[in-house]
This record gives structure tokens, C-alpha cells and sequence, in this order.
């Protein structure tokens, strides 16, 4: 276990943007498309913001009363050792589960764009091999590492949305709430899915054990805005650029917008490159969080810490991952995966909370 | 040698016996034997007959008893020691052992025959001081103090080695550097079981924890100025008996691309070269991977005129480009190696021939094609740059790396190489300080003297 000081805000902020922004930004725009059908789309993402915002506050709450606590820690110590052990289970399915999905999209995405012809499992594997060398150290690592990478990929978005504005037609984006507000507002239960790592408040504790329950909800709310800033923009360009009835169509929208932004007399003319590269280190922090999110349940579970056994942890995403034969097959679980992410983040941490109200459980001295 | 009538000078004539080097000198002074012995080609002679063997002969013999003769002598430091090792020690450091009345002395007659001081030869600058270590640890140490005038500078000394002994100096500011740190260069340092240390760089290799690593965890440097400006920093500095180079410890990224030029001209400029230089280094170890996974693996992401202009140009070249970039690689890592190798006045000599007539013939051949050698060239260029001699052999070895996994998945596999690099970095520590520091984790304080040089402070303080 590698030491780890307590976070800044700036810190927290880092890790939990990094965290939040995953596939999402790849695969959102297509379902919300079909969901909305109006250019509103940005404004969904406020709404999911706020819902999942609020769903944010009760974790900060369960966490302020147990500082230090882990999810895994956490609830048999509310539950009894029983119960406990059974919702642990499920929360480590539920990590696995989205850790392989996002895996899964990731080797999609690169064997569309990079690599063709290279084996699924290969790609695949050689994600996990690397994500495995990250976390198998600790915490600490992963934090570091997620600073490391958030001024590059930052960097990238910022380019890439200054890039592609010439090619924004405002028009695209017009009429604002042509339809009401009751449209972007139902697309809120797809945008909420994209903010999927918020709740590693509950993984990661150990980061910010001493802080104050104000702080951590300035700060979430923070991470949670920054995370829908950039969504916005990106959900915005892509409809000013593709217009919303091609969005309906493309698979990976953000990367063919990418594709489309074009430079004359520049030497270099593919920008979904630089936009692949920070869009796999945003995959990567997520997925390797989901993982370590994992390892740490297996670990704090059954209370094993040899480090060789990350490895059949790594097996168990591998296979899963595998198990759907084709993209279109995993868009048709990812509905089950959020069925999965409700009740993990949802409804878990909000039974805990009544449970330790009821109980009157309070670590928080 | 005769018998000196005294076991304990017997026991010291006997352990240097066959060494016909060891001089061994009895003066009878108020009818008590005083012995002086010292190792002639190492000792100041002249000073041993002025200083101690010429008074001690015509001493005066009014003076009072109190005093042991030896401390009358018009010497300046005179040491009373213990143990036959340590005057063992003592004598092999080229002081001089006085033995009077079965009690021990030793003066410091120290005459090692040591170069000039010179520019060194691997640190360029062109600005700042330009005086060099030496072999000498008193010279370097003297040097040291020259650039570095306070009295918060502290020296421990150390002497390490089973079967010969090195003098090994850890040198630190007191108010400055963290105690922590202090203990544990301090630890490393006496805990070396080594049979001989030959130089700073064994010694460098010793301390450190992480051998398999290919990245430096200590700094070395042959520059007094670099040293002085580490410790007021806050780093200990290790200076090794008989090395030029002193090893400064802690090491991070972000010092060991620093160049002591940075601090002597003005901040935008200086700042300017220092991203360049971070950039170059960037360029050295991923280019050839770039340019092989676009070739080999993603054609369409190369623009087409370009893409039309490398295909005529690999028209007609043999081996597929992973083998003909390894191979360009190999021939400059030999011609880098060969560069140095090679006496003085003829190695720029082979590099141009070996660079220009090499490389041209191998594209008129037809062997390599020509962006290749503009690749691998302009590459070998950047990694020039690198200040410190350390992490450019790191950067090189690593360099074959990432060609490996951009051979083998592409721009994918160069993504995933770099991330397996940075995590490698991001754990890595020295002297459990993180190398990655202040970029990750984020030290804000520390940002002013990272990628930018910020300008000093007219008032107190070293940088806003």
C-alpha cells in the first residue's frame, strides 16, 4: 500500500473528473439523441447533473459519518456481518460488471478506429495488463497517476472544442426548448449514466478521511460541474456540427466530429487521433478506477490481500468482458448495467444511511 | 627496520611489514622515544621535517612536562587517536602517526598528487562558474565551501569498504534539508558492504532502491555550483573519495532536467529553453515509435500528400519498418558509443562520417529509406539535450521500448507503453520523494520552478 496524504480540493476535483468522464462522452450523444430529439440535449445534462449531484449528497453523508470507511468496511458494520457480506458481493459484481463494459466499449472504440484487425482479446488484455500494473500498488498510485494525466487530457478537450468550433453552425442548435422543456428534462435518465464514479467517495476515503462534510460537498458539486461543463460542450459541438438527426444514426459521434474538423495547409490533418489519445486516458482512469474499485472489495471482502490474486480479478473482467459477441450486443446489457448502477449507488447507500440513522451510528469522531 | 623496543609500534611495523614505502622515524626526545611514521609518497616531507622532525630534535628541554611534547609542536591540528585501525586509516589518508609515551597523534601532511581543476567535461554551460570537480574530496570540499559561504553547512564523514576504504563525505545545511532525509542518506550510506568502492557511481548504485529501475534515483554531477544550489534546496549532497562527481540526493524528473544555465539568464528565455528541453526529450523517445505505428499500423492517419511522398520514398526498401528503424537505431547508439569511445581529436571525425556518409549511402542503396534517417537523426538530436547523462541513457533504453510496443499494437500500443511508464514513474521514489513531484502529486509551491523558470524576487526568497 503506498502511502497517500490527504487530498486537496484540487486533488479531489482531479480525481473525481477523471473518474466521472469515461465512455460517456463517446457514447452519450447517440442514445440521448433518440431520447430527446430535440437540440436541447445540453440541457439534460444539467439535469443529470443535478440528480446525480443530489444522489452524490447522500454518499457524502454516509461517508462524513464513517470517515475513513470504505464501501466494503462500511456496511457490515451497518448491516451485521451477514447481510453486510451479501451487499458487498453485489457492489463488487456491480464494479465488475461496469468495469468490464467500459472495457469492452474501449476495445471497441480502438479496434474501430486503430487496430482492425488486431484480436479483441488482445487489445483487451493489454488494457487490463496495464491497468493491473497501476493498481496494484495502492491508492495512492492511482491518485497520482490521475494527476499525472488530467492537465493532458484537459489540454486535449480544450484544443479539440476550439478546434471544432469553426465548423459549428449555429443553427444546428436552434430552436432552444423548441419543444418544451419536458423532452431535454426525460433525457436526464440517460445523461445520469455518464456520471457514473461519483460514488468512489466511498472507495476512496481513506484520500480525505479528515475532511469536513461541508468541504466534500463544495467539492463534489464542484467535480460534478466541471464534469458536466465539459459534456456540455462537447454534447453541444457535436449537435452544432452533425445536427441532431445524423446523431441519431452514428455510433461514436464525438469521434467522427473529430474526424470532420479540418485544417487546410496544416500538416496535421486527423484530429480524432488527439482526440482517441485523451479520450483513453479517460477511459483508462475510469476503467482502472472501477478495477481498483474491485480489487479493493475483493480485498476488504474476503479479506485476502495476496497481490498475485489481482489477477483472477483481472480474469473474472477479461472474461466478462468477452462474453458479449458484438457492440450492438453490449448496448443491449448496458441497459442492464444501469439497471445495476441504480440500486449500487442509489439505493445502497441510501439504505445504509437509514439503517445507520436507525441504528445511530456515528465514527465520525 | 630495526626493532623499535615498543609492542605497539611492533604491532604497526608488523601490519605494514614488506611495505618498504612506510617510514618509520624514532627520535629520542628527554630520553623517551617519540616515533613519526607516515607513507613518504603520499605526505608533504618537506612539512614533516620542518613542522615536526626538525623542532622536535632541537626541542627545548626547559619546557614544561605537563604538556605532551607533540602538543608544543607548531603544528596546526594535532589529533589524539585510539585504535590500531583508525591509525591504520590514518596513515593511508597520508597523515603522519606520532607516538609518545603509548599515546597516539596524528597530523594531517597530506600530499596526494591531484589534477588541476578544470571545466567538466560532460556538464556544458555557458554562463557561471566553470570550475570542475576533482579527484581530491579536501579540494572538492574546499570548492564547495568557495561557492557556498555558511555556516549551516554540515559534513558527516564516512569511511566504507571491507578490503580498501573510501572516504565518503554526506554534506547537508543544517536548517535546510529535512532531518529525515539526513537519516536516511545516512543510513544507506553506512549500511554499503562493499568490498572496494571505485567511484561516485558505484557508490550511487549501492544507496539506491530501486536497481531494476532505469531511471536515476540521485542526481551526480561534477559542478560545484549545481551542488551548491541543491542544498540550499534542501538535498544532501554524498561526496566520494577519488571521484569527481558528487551525488545529490533527492533526484527528481523535473531537477534532472535542469540545467544550471536555466538560473542565469533571464526568466522568459530561460523558461523557453526549458520547455524546449522538455519537449526534445519528449520528441527523442517517442518519435521513432510514432513513426513506425503510423507506417506499419494506421496509414489512413497520415495526411495523404504525405502519405503519397513516404510510400515512393519506401519504394523498393527490403525490410519491413520496424526492422529498419531497430536498425537505423542500433547504428547510431554505435556511433554514439564509438564517439565516445574514440581519443579526442578523431571522434567528431567518425560521428560525421559515420552520420552523413553512412546514412546517405544507406539511402542511396536503397536499404533505409530517407524519412527514416530523418527520424532516427532528428530523434538522436533531441536526446542531446538532455542535461543529465543518467536519464539520457534512460531515455535511450526506453526509446527501443516503446519501438517494441508501437511494433507490436500500433499507436494503441504506444498509448498503453507511455501509460505503463508514467505509472512506473508515478510510484517511483527517491528517498521517498516522489520523482513525479510537483506534477504529480500536485505540489503548487514547487510549480515556480518546474516547466517555467519564474523570475527571482528583487526581495528575499529565491523565485515568486
Amino acid at each position: 500500500m503506498s502511502d497517500l496524504k490527504q487530498l486537496t480540493s484540487l486533488q479531489f476535483i482531479v480525481v473525481f473528473v477523471s473518474t466521472m468522464i469515461g465512455v460517456g462522452i463517446i457514447l452519450m450523444p447517440r442514445p440521448l439523441a433518440n431520447e430527446v430529439d430535440t437540440p436541447d440535449i445540453w440541457f439534460s445534462i444539467i439535469c443529470g447533473a443535478l440528480i446525480v449531484g443530489a444522489c452524490a449528497m447522500i454518499i457524502v453523508q454516509l461517508v462524513s459519518r464513517y470517515p475513513g470507511h470504505t464501501f466494503f468496511e462500511l456496511s457490515p458494520l451497518i448491516c451485521g456481518r451477514y447481510l453486510g457480506f451479501l451487499l458487498n458481493i453485489c457492489y463488487i459484481l456491480y464494479t465488475l460488471l461496469v468495469a468490464a463494459y467500459i472495457l469492452r466499449v474501449t476495445a471497441g472504440i480502438i479496434k474501430n478506429y486503430l487496430l482492425d484487425t488486431t484480436p479483441l482479446f488482445v487489445v483487451i488484455g493489454s488494457f487490463i495488463i496495464v491497468s493491473t500494473y497501476l493498481i496494484s500498488n495502492g491508492v495512492g498510485d492511482v491518485v497520482r497517476f490521475f494527476q499525472l494525466y488530467f492537465p493532458i487530457m484537459m489540454f486535449m478537450f480544450i484544443a479539440l472544442g476550439l478546434l471544432s468550433l469553426k465548423d459549428v453552425d449555429i443553427n444546428e442548435l436552434r430552436p432552444v426548448f423548441g419543444e418544451g422543456i419536458v423532452p431535454p428534462l426525460m433525457g436526464a435518465n440517460v445523461t445520469f449514466f455518464s456520471f457514473l464514479g461519483f460514488e468512489f467517495l466511498l472507495i476512496f476515503s481513506k484520500t480525505f478521511s479528515k475532511q469536513k462534510a461541508k468541504s466534500l460537498r463544495i467539492w463534489m458539486w464542484a467535480s460534478i460541474g466541471v464534469t458536466a461543463l465539459i459534456y456540455m460542450v462537447f454534447m453541444a459541438l457535436t449537435v452544432g456540427i452533425l445536427g441532431i438527426a445524423e446523431l441519431k444514426q452514428i455510433t461514436f459521434p464525438t469521434v467522427e466530429m473529430a474526424k470532420s474538423i479540418e485544417f487546410q495547409g496544416f500538416f496535421f490533418e486527423r484530429f480524432e487521433l488527439i482526440f482517441l489519445f485523451g479520450w483513453i486516458i479517460t477511459a483508462f482512469t475510469s476503467f482502472s478506477a472501477y478495477y481498483f474499485a474491485m480489487w479493493k472489495g475483493v480485498n476488504q471482502t474476503f479479506r485476502i490481500h495476496a497481490k498475485p490474486l489481482v489477477w483472477i480479478v483481472a480474469a473474472l473482467i477479461l472474461g466478462v468482458s468477452l462474453y458479449p459477441s458484438g457492440l450492438t450486443e453490449v448496448f443491449e446489457y448496458a441497459t442492464y448495467v444501469n439497471y445495476a448502477a441504480c440500486v449500487a449507488i442509489i439505493g445502497f447507500p441510501t439504505l445504509l444511511l437509514i439503517l445507520s440513522f436507525v441504528r445511530r451510528q456515528n465514527y465520525a469522531e | 627496520m630495526k626493532n623499535t623496543n615498543s609492542p605497539i609500534v611492533d604491532d604497526l611495523v608488523r601490519m605494514i611489514e614488506g611495505n618498504d614505502k612506510v617510514t618509520v622515524k624514532t627520535l629520542m626526545v628527554q630520553h623517551s622515544p617519540i616515533y613519526v611514521i607516515y607513507i613518504a609518497s603520499i605526505c608533504n616531507v618537506n612539512k614533516i621535517q620542518e613542522f615536526i622532525v626538525k623542532p622536535l630534535l632541537d626541542l627545548n628541554l626547559e619546557k614544561s612536562k605537563e604538556t605532551p611534547v607533540i602538543q608544543q609542536l607548531p603544528l596546526d591540528h594535532v589529533v589524539k587517536v585510539g585504535q590500531s585501525d583508525q591509525m591504520m586509516r590514518n596513515i593511508l589518508n597520508g597523515f603522519t602517526l606520532l607516538i609518545e609515551n603509548g599515546n597516539f597523534y596524528v597530523v594531517n601532511t597530506t600530499k596526494f598528487s591531484i589534477r588541476q581543476v578544470q571545466e567538466p567535461v560532460t556538464e556544458v554551460t555557458l554562463r557561471g562558474a566553470r570550475d570542475g570537480f576533482i579527484e581530491s574530496m579536501e579540494q572538492n570540499i574546499s570548492m564547495l565551501r568557495m561557492h557556498l559561504r555558511t555556516n549551516d553547512l554540515t559534513f558527516q564523514e564516512f569511511t566504507i569498504g571491507q578490503k580498501a576504504f573510501t572516504n565518503v563525505s554526506v554534506a547537508y545545511l543544517k536548517n535546510e534539508a529535512n532531518p529525515e532525509l539526513v537519516q536516511e542518506v545516512i543510513k544507506r550510506v553506512e549500511n554499503i558492504q562493499s568490498d572496494y568502492i571505485s567511484d561516485g557511481g558505484v557508490v550511487e548504485q549501492l544507496i539506491e532502491n530501486n536497481p531494476h529501475s532505469l531511471f536515476p534515483e540521485v542526481h551526480e554531477t561534477e559542478r560545484p555550483t549545481k551542488v551548491s544550489n541543491s542544498l540550499v534546496e534542501g538535498r544532501v549532497a554524498i561526496f566520494v573519495d577519488g571521484s569527481p562527481s558528487v551525488i545529490i540526493a533527492p533526484a527528481t524528473l523535473n531537477a534532472l532536467f535542469h540545467s544550471t544555465d536555466d538560473y542565469n539568464f533571464k526568466w522568459i528565455p530561460a523558461s523557453m529553453i526549458r520547455i524546449l528541453r522538455y519537449f526534445a526529450a519528449f520528441i527523442s523517445v517517442i518519435l521513432p515509435a510514432v513513426y513506425i505505428s503510423l507506417i506499419s499500423f494506421h496509414h489512413g492517419l497520415i495526411p495523404t500528400d504525405l502519405a503519397m511522398s513516404i510510400s515512393k520514398t519506401r519504394e523498393g526498401v527490403p525490410i519491413p519498418s520496424f526492422m529498419e528503424a531497430l536498425l537505423m537505431e542500433l547504428t547510431i547508439e554505435v556511433l554514439r558509443e564509438a564517439g565516445v569511445r574514440l581519443p579526442k581529436p578523431i571522434g567528431p571525425a567518425v560521428s560525421i562520417v559515420g552520420a552523413i556518409v553512412l546514412g546517405e549511402a544507406a539511402v542511396t542503396a536503397g536499404i533505409v529509406s530517407p524519412l527514416m534517417v530523418i527520424v532516427v537523426a532528428f530523434s538522436a538530436i533531441c536526446s542531446f539535450t538532455v542535461a543529465d547523462y543518467a536519464l539520457s541513457l534512460a531515455l535511450r533504453t526506453l526509446r527501443f521500448f516503446l519501438l517494441l510496443s508501437a511494433a507490436v499494437l500500433g499507436i494503441y500500443g504506444l498509448i498503453l507503453a507511455v501509460f505503463l511508464l508514467s505509472i512506473h514513474l508515478t510510484r517511483f521514489r527517491s528517498f521517498n520523494i516522489p520523482y513525479l513531484e510537483p506534477y504529480a502529486p500536485y505540489y503548487h509551491k514547487r510549480w515556480k520552478d518546474s516547466l517555467i523558470r519564474f523570475k527571482f524576487k528583487k526581495r528575499g526568497g529565491q523565485s515568486e
